[in-house]
């Protein structure tokens, strides 16, 4: 194609006088320069010099679309009748949780076996229960699942690993990295990848080598682009170390889940758009499986819009069309580089106070999480941390939806 | 490896470490191509971004692919500019004011189709549109209620009006001077785009020869009295929702443009008088994708085609765009996914890199937004302004291979197309009601045959569809009350140059008074100027072959019967998305597509024929009665008359 002579070419350097004239003489690179949330560089422009870095991220994204996942708790009284509905509506995977620890698995999965749903058990007996049900099962054990979801002073149990993968028949996904719930505790972005490597390694140590298939559970919270680079930077994290664990059969599957710390208590309409900006961007950084929150609770409304999301990305928005669509943009390359850096950083960290059992049992991740929480907190009270309904724009003149 | 065998992990870095093994997926996707013809691939990689420019390419710099400014929202986020208007003059001031004290930036404004059409609320014909779709405008005293408390020097202010532009602007530029402002300090935009009028959006009033006349007086007015206006919204919006694809609207809207800067230049102006304050409008669709391409193309496109004229002044070749979500992508049922759907075009629309955005609400398939489905759209942009970061960085996917081969795909499909059957069939003014709607209804056709089949998905009306109606509440407008009230408020003398439909009004419109380098005359009498037009609905009289009107033509035709607006002639304005959506609701029938509303308001707007001036002109004759407002008629309607 053709383009016009007279419409010549700019480089970045005249790009910078230019906003340096703007900006009456300051480096606009150091001037709006912004950090994310996980504390990445973010520059205001960003050009072919910043391309992708070497092979490392090329086709982090091994397939386009994703399983639509919705997680129920057999102890609720209403469980089966929200998954009987989860699955009309389109849910592919049921992630099954059991707090009351009494719930009738069995009972639960023969109902809804005939409707072909894949189910994802995430402790040992749903799995039992649900392989004796000749069901369509993975596993998600995770032994330091609790640690992440509150503090514990129980020592943790690794060799639950090696009886899930006794369980399923070879080659089949039994574990499972869950590190959402350090994000809804304060933990960040970089925290979440580096507790993925540690865990993984560990677990490796503790197991003689297991290590097979693994999935991983990330958050995805509300900035877009540090999220879909988060997404990226664990596949490409996921590359290297079955590569340094010199595993055959190494694949990760990658499960985003709505961050809920991100969804306001009040206002809670406009967490339907929360919501939505939490699925698109899983969806844009290649999740394998995509959990949405409701917006409001379990009302129906909100579950109901949480399950029918998929659809409409994968219908309507065709973004389930191509696998990693940002790819080789060079800010989305650029972030994915720092984030992977930095939870190699981390991880490194982990691994020098003496893996993540250790960093867990000397308080060390519970001090990190505190750390978090705070700086959150006085950034919603000073207002550099916006929440809209919640601390700006809080004038509420509409009539709440019924 | 055995767990002895471990690395230490503790002193490796990370450069050290070797990635993965690269993953390679490069073939066509198994699926059908995207309404546009694009192919699109499974997977993209660095191949797909050669032979681009887009290495060359920086913000803020021609061709502006990358946005037209050099540091788009990280310095200045986009405008929020929800567009609104209903019943009365009073309740839309009211509604303004408390959407800007919660967080909107501008105003848009809706004004209801009798406005459009040059009626006064009190004209029987437009009984049942007064206050509908938009606010009631018919004298100062409306506008000055309609802009009472919001200040005119720091309110940019867009203003739907077509057809009747010339008393509306009229209208604004006294109430900001009644407010001490002067014209030339006034921000926003009118739109003015008369051209897709004749093709898909139907409140025109005048033939298009002298609509374009009227399009060149108004560049003229502003650029001499009105610097900082945009004298233009060259829409494409309209094109998408009435059916158009991307590329089709990409390229119907910028061969108007061309046409504009034509007759900015047949009027006498120099390019850079007017070029720079011409901006576009555009839908954003569904596939978010394309729609980020399709913006970028457009100003890659639009910089290429300004080039021939020979601007001096850069931004003269510069695309600035306010975007609108799709009406047509809403449904009826399932309101709820509404919100998504807007999430998702907003977003593209902000990655595109738009100047000012309207989302639109989750019930406004139903009928005009509440506070409460307003705030959720209003919010849809500020979660995306202040907690998405996707301000931070100008152009987020520049570089992306899947996104810089589609801009480039979708600039090929529009150079491809349209643009030079334009240019043979001698513009885009010259062949209203003819080859310009071809597209877009065979696309229209092609789209609702898919979503009949179930073939292409919508969520809530062939797939996951609710077994009961949603409970969310919606705002009903009384028109017999709103039509009421404003009698009431004209006989207390409120609206004081409001006539009866009865009165006589000046024979034919004027044309604006000739603008000079700089406004020298006094305020005082530009005011009255300005409010002599105020006062003077345009005479609707004007000759269908587009000739000066005259007595003596009107009286030709006086066999001919003048349909009333309600019913069919009424639907033709179906496309407006605003009149469009809570009208079609009531009317949704079983069938899965035409409980869209929109496409349900597609299918009604491709039954029409769209009026052929050029076929009436003929006969020389005027298309309406002497003494009687403008009516349409399609060329069987003039033929059976005749």
């Amino acid at each position: 194609m053709k383009q016009d002579a007279r419409l010549r070419a700019a480089t970045r350097e005249e790009w910078r006088e230019r906003v340096r004239a703007e900006l009456e003489d300051e480096d606009p690179d150091v001037e709006l320069a912004r950090r994310t949330p996980a504390g990445a560089v973010a520059l205001a422009v960003y050009g072919p010099e910043k391309g992708p870095v070497g092979d490392r991220y090329e086709g982090v994204r091994p397939d386009a679309g994703w399983v639509a996942t919705e997680t129920v708790d057999l102890g609720d009284d209403d469980a089966a009748t929200r998954a009987s509905d989860a699955r009309r509506l389109g849910i592919e995977s049921l992630r099954l949780v059991d707090t009351s620890g009494r719930a009738d698995v069995a009972g639960f999965v023969e109902a809804l076996d005939g409707a072909g749903a894949r189910f994802v058990a995430t402790c040992p007996r749903i799995l039992e229960a649900a392989l004796r049900s000749h069901a369509t099962c993975v596993g998600a054990i995770d032994p330091f699942r609790a640690s992440t979801l509150a503090p514990v002073s129980a020592p943790i149990d690794l060799a639950v690993d090696a009886r899930a993968i006794e369980l399923v028949p070879a080659g089949v996904l039994a574990l499972e990295v869950d590190a959402s719930g350090l994000r809804e505790r304060g933990g960040d972005a970089v925290l979440e990848l580096a507790w993925f490597l540690a865990s993984v390694v560990e677990r490796f140590r503790a197991n003689a080598g297991i290590a097979l298939r693994y999935a991983v559970r990330l958050a995805t919270g509300r900035d877009v682009f540090e999220e879909v680079a988060k997404l990226r930077a664990a596949r490409a994290l996921a590359g290297t170390l079955g590569h340094m664990l010199e595993q055959e059969r190494w694949s990760v599957e990658i499960r985003a889940v709505g961050l809920r710390l991100a969804l306001a208590e009040v206002d809670t309409a406009t967490n339907a758009v929360r919501a939505s900006s939490q699925a698109v961007t899983a969806a844009l950084g290649g999740a394998d499986a995509i959990e949405v929150l409701p917006f409001e609770g379990a009302t129906g409304r909100a579950l109901r819009l949480s399950r029918t999301t998929h659809a409409v990305l994968r219908d309507e928005a065709w973004l389930d069309a191509v696998a990693d669509p940002t790819g080789g943009a060079w800010y989305v390359e650029d972030l994915t580089d720092q984030l992977a850096r930095a939870a190699w950083e981390r991880f490194r960290d982990i691994e020098r106070a003496g893996g993540l059992a250790r960093f867990v049992a000397t308080g060390a991740l519970e001090s990190c999480l505190a750390e978090g929480r705070s700086a959150r907190d006085a950034a919603l009270a000073d207002g550099s941390l916006v929440v809209v309904g919640v601390n700006r724009y809080t004038e509420t003149t509409g009539r709440a939806g019924r | 490896m055995s767990a002895n065998d471990l690395p230490d992990f503790a002193s490796l870095d990370f450069d050290d470490v070797a990635g993965g093994p690269p993953w390679v997926l490069h073939g066509r996707r198994d699926s059908s191509p995207t309404p546009e013809g694009i192919e699109l691939l499974a997977a993209y990689g660095p191949s797909d971004r050669e032979g681009t420019s887009s290495t060359d390419w920086m913000p803020g710099f021609a061709p502006y692919v990358r946005g037209p400014y050099t540091t788009m929202y990280a310095r200045r986020p986009w405008t929020v500019r929800q567009y609104a208007g209903f019943s009365t003059a009073e309740e839309s001031n009211a509604f303004y004011r408390k959407n800007l004290a919660a967080g909107q930036r501008g105003l848009s404004i809706a004004f209801d189709l009798a406005t459009h059409r040059g009626y006064d609320s009190d004209h029987e014909r437009v009984a049942g549109d007064v206050g509908m779709a938009g606010v009631a405008i018919d004298s100062i005293e409306d506008m000055r209620i309609l802009f009472d408390g919001i200040p005119l020097d720091r309110m940019s202010v867009s203003m739907t009006m077509n057809g009747a532009v010339l008393p509306i602007l009229a209208l604004y530029v006294v109430a900001a001077e009644e407010q001490g402002v002067a014209p030339e300090k006034l921000t926003g935009t009118i739109q003015n785009d008369i051209l897709k009028e004749f093709m898909v959006r139907n409140t025109y009033i005048y033939p298009p020869a002298p609509s374009m006349r009227i399009v060149g007086d108004v560049f003229r007015y502003t650029s001499a009295c009105m610097p900082r206006f945009n004298s233009i919204s060259i829409s494409g919006y309209h094109m998408q929702e009435a059916g158009a694809t991307a590329d089709v609207e990409l390229a119907y809207t910028l061969a108007d443009g061309l046409e504009y800067v034509r007759a900015g230049i047949e009027a006498g102006l120099d390019v850079d008088r007017f070029a720079p304050r011409l901006s576009f409008f555009f839908a954003i669709g569904m596939n978010a994708f394309m729609e980020v391409a399709k913006l970028r193309a457009a100003r890659l496109l639009w910089a290429e085609l300004m080039a021939p004229f020979e601007p001096k002044d850069e931004r003269s070749s510069m695309l600035r765009t306010h975007c609108q979500t799709s009406g047509w992508s809403l449904t009826a049922t399932d309101v709820w996914n509404n919100v998504v759907r807007t999430h998702v075009e907003a977003l593209a629309a902000v990655l595109g890199h738009t100047q000012s955005l309207h989302t639109n609400s989750l019930d406004e398939a139903l009928a005009l937004p509440t506070d409460f489905s307003a705030r959720i759209a209003r919010n849809t942009q500020l979660v995306l302004q202040d907690e998405s970061g996707i301000c931070r960085t100008a152009d987020p996917l520049g570089g992306s291979y899947y996104v810089e081969r589609l801009t480039q795909e979708a600039r090929r499909e529009e150079l491809g197309s349209t643009s030079p059957r334009s240019k043979e069939l001698g513009g885009m003014a010259r062949h209203r009601g003819g080859p310009a709607e071809a597209p877009h209804r065979g696309v229209r056709r092609a789209r609702e045959a898919r979503i009949d089949s179930g073939e292409r998905v919508i969520v809530g009306v062939n797939k996951h569809r609710p077994d009961r109606a949603d409970d969310v509440p919606v705002l009903k407008i009384d028109n017999a009350a709103v039509r009421a009230r404003r009698s009431s408020a004209s006989k207390l003398g409120r609206s004081a140059t409001a006539r009866p439909s009865s009165a006589r009004w000046p024979r034919s419109p004027r044309s604006p008074p000739e603008p000079r380098a700089t406004c020298s005359r006094p305020r005082s009498r530009r005011r009255a100027s300005a409010r002599r037009w105020a006062r003077c609905p345009p005479r609707w009289n004007a000759c269908s072959d587009g000739t000066a009107p005259s007595r003596a033509c009107c009286a030709a035709c006086t066999r001919t019967r003048c349909p009333p607006t309600t019913g069919r002639s009424r639907r033709r304005a179906s496309a407006s998305p605003r009149s469009r959506s809570a009208r079609d609701a009531s009317r949704a029938s079983s069938s899965p597509s035409s409980a869209r509303t929109a496409t349900t308001a597609a299918r009604r707007s491709s039954r029409r024929r769209s009026p052929t001036w050029a076929s009436t002109s003929t006969s020389g004759r005027c298309s309406r009665r002497p003494g009687r407002r403008p009516v349409r008629r399609s060329r069987t309607t003039c033929t059976s008359s005749a």
